[in-house]
């Protein structure tokens, strides 16, 4: 079936299709954003159940969640799971809404440290697009932050509580940085949305709808500006017409009946895993190794953030799973010091205990724990006693981590699965030795009578960047410095796939500056856009 | 239905089978006098262990249990939870099969810390988090003085 071309074609509605497709309603261009996900009701997060727990129709592993909008990803050969969710807010559903910047030196690795690349684009360029995506978004946080030049909140920081006065005591008494973290979570009333009441499970999705996710943020206001959003539409491939250009593309509706959607504009928002798999996926005889991908790099220079945690355990209570799991970062260790035996740095989130079952999971499973009748008060003396220290440690890209499409592992429709290959570098490994030792040292500073290691965590490749980058360099890069893919001059991508380093910190809010900084220049150019 | 019947898949538990799980976990977590709380051998805890396993976790449950049996012989069959060797020999099995040890430790964490009388032993409320929400301290961000006085630590980059 063969519907109306459009001028513009948002392939994914999460957190960057979701910002571009708001930014482009101001056009009055006809906008339609497919996403292969549902809209997500918030009576249906795992919080307005008792067993919240254990759901896990909501995991962040897609191969744990199967959900028929999911697909299949294999991870055989990678140190890091993924973490995605499909459905309109993409992976905003499940973050934490921990929403830090990058700082003004990650843009600069090549010149400033002799590794990694340079952006095409500085801090300054997309400051003016944090600003803007920030009063759409409502960020929680304190001016003053040493960690950055000067930037603003909309609202308070997140509450301290016990945690974070603790750990904060343990931050001054070693002189290290801390601060309140930027976060996407209502601490007051914002724009219609009503304020956090401490659930606690907000990688479960926000039932109080308090965590900033793109279906309650950008997407109303994008619906009522005129933009279109189709649902369940799985996009099998770009298609592409006898001049070179993108032409729009093939997808499956939710009865697995194929459309061909036309359009004069196609930007492709499906996350560092998701774009490059659609581009491979789109091959034909003029682009026989997928689509935009004459450099060879679609795919390829896959970052995660590697991850580690540091749990301690305290004698006191804490806050347990009381509040939002984010509530302070250190910054002290994220500029390069040689000096420690690795490159770049890393940033500190300090996490919140867990709920009741998933502290006895985890302590069970760690061997915390006595058998038999011994449990029970060994067990007590954890209820809300523990609090971690998670180490995001910037990875830098590299060819061999990539992603590309299985040869056999396909979704429900047919279409070849993506398949990860990611190792952990020796640079990152030093950096994760000395961030966990660090993290050991202020937990055991703070009070914690014992100390927990997950190094590195599998299940947390929540961060998926790099796999089409941006650059000037048509060889060493897969789209131009505002997203439009080199070979294909109506092709833009505006997803994490577009960093060129990962910084150390959360992707989400420089992801959707990056699609706010593209619609801009797709908006300044429209005279001479495929010039 | 009971749990034996419960179980997803082809396959069902035997009872010698299920007799073997309930002996694993009242090992973990036995009785409680102190507490007044059962082991988690008991109904309807035990059996919440096998459904809440279902598709996904079933076949690894399954086949976890027969390879202990199959190892430790016919002296597993009807052993009980208090039986310091077969604490031993688990201790070691799941030492030489962490994922089996990881799926049956979580989904038997979440079958005893989600029964009411534990719960509410633990200090819990028998309700949803959502919409009551809970009470977080507000905190001193005069904490935050010394970081100020340091001044900036972000790197300085020209352009």
């Amino acid at each position: 079936m063969r519907a109306d071309k459009v001028d513009v074609l948002v392939v994914g509605g999460g957190a960057s299709g979701a910002a571009f497709a708001w930014s482009m309603a101001d056009t009055r261009m006809r906008v339609l954003c497919l996403e292969q996900g549902d809209w997500i009701n918030q009576n249906s997060y795992p919080t307005n159940g008792m067993d919240w727990e254990s759901r896990e129709d909501f995991h962040f592993d897609p191969n744990v969640r199967g959900r028929v909008t999911d697909y299949p990803i294999n991870v055989e050969e990678s140190d890091i799971r993924i973490a995605n969710f499909n459905g309109v807010g993409g992976g905003t559903i499940l973050y934490a809404g921990h929403y830090p910047r990058l700082h003004p030196s990650d843009f600069r690795t090549r010149t400033l440290d002799g590794v990694g690349d340079d952006w095409p684009i500085d801090y300054s360029t997309l400051e003016p697009y944090y600003d803007e995506d920030s009063r759409i978004t409502g960020v929680a946080g304190m001016t003053g932050d040493p960690a950055y030049p000067g930037k603003s909140a909309e609202m308070p920081p997140i509450p301290l509580g016990r945690s974070g006065t603790v750990m904060a005591n343990a931050f001054n008494s070693l002189g290290w940085h801390w601060w309140p973290t930027d976060c996407a979570i209502n601490t007051q009333q914002y724009e219609g949305r009503d304020k956090c009441v401490n659930l606690g499970a907000c990688c479960s999705g926000c039932a109080q709808g308090a965590k900033a996710s793109t279906d309650i943020t950008y997407w109303p206001l994008a619906l009522r500006a005129g933009v279109e959003l189709r649902t369940r539409c799985r996009v099998r491939e770009i298609t592409v017409g006898s001049d070179g250009m993108a032409t729009g593309v093939i997808y499956f509706d939710k009865d697995g009946v194929e459309h061909r959607q036309e359009a004069e504009v196609v930007v492709v928002a499906c996350n560092g895993v998701g774009t490059p798999r659609l581009l491979l996926n789109s091959r034909s005889g003029a682009f026989p190794n997928g689509l935009a991908n004459s450099s060879g790099l679609v795919g390829r220079n896959l970052m995660f953030h590697p991850f580690a945690m540091v749990r301690g355990l305290f004698d006191r209570e804490l806050d347990g799973p009381r509040g939002p799991h984010k509530s302070i970062s250190c910054h002290q260790f994220y500029e390069t010091d040689i000096a420690r035996g690795f490159v770049r740095g890393f940033a500190f989130e300090m996490h919140r205990g867990m709920g009741l079952v998933t502290t006895m999971a985890q302590a069970l499973i760690g061997g915390k724990l006595p058998w038999g009748a011994a449990h029970h008060r060994a067990a007590r003396a954890r209820i809300d006693r523990v609090t971690g220290i998670l180490a995001v440690c910037e990875d830098l890209p590299e060819l061999h981590n990539r992603v590309t499409l299985d040869p056999t592992l396909k979704d429900a429709h047919g279409i070849p699965a993506p398949k990860i290959q990611y190792k952990i570098s020796d640079n990152s490994a030093r950096m994760m030795e000395f961030a966990v030792r660090r993290a050991q040292e202020v937990l055991l500073v703070a009070g914690a009578v014992e100390t927990e290691i997950e190094a590195p965590m599998r299940y947390a490749g929540w961060h998926l960047l790099g796999t089409a980058r941006m650059g000037r360099d048509p060889k060493t890069s897969v789209t131009n410095e505002w997203g439009r893919c080199h070979d294909i001059k109506n092709l833009f991508i505006v997803d994490g796939s577009l960093f060129v380093t990962a910084g150390a910190v959360n992707p989400t809010r420089t992801i959707q500056a990056l699609a706010l900084y593209v619609a801009s220049s797709i908006k300044s150019r429209l005279a001479n856009l495929f010039d | 239905m009971n749990a034996i019947e419960e179980t997803s898949g082809a396959e069902r538990l035997s009872e010698a089978e299920f007799s073997v799980i309930r002996a694993m976990a009242g090992t973990v977590i036995g009785p409680s006098l102190e507490y007044g709380l059962p082991g988690a051998d008991e109904e309807p805890i035990s059996s919440r262990i096998v459904e809440s396993a279902g598709e996904r976790y079933g076949e690894i449950i399954r086949l976890g249990i027969r390879r202990f049996i199959a190892d430790g012989g016919p002296a597993l069959e009807g052993a009980a939870a208090d039986d310091p060797a077969f604490a031993s020999r688990l201790r070691e099995f799941m030492g030489k099969h962490p994922e089996f040890a990881q799926h049956f430790l979580r989904l038997l964490a979440r079958a005893y810390y989600q029964d009411p009388r534990v719960i509410v032993s633990c200090g819990g409320e028998l309700k949803a988090p959502f919409p009551g929400g809970r009470v977080l301290e507000a905190g001193d961000w005069s904490l935050l003085e010394p970081v100020r006085d340091r001044g900036p630590i972000f790197r300085e980059v020209l352009k």
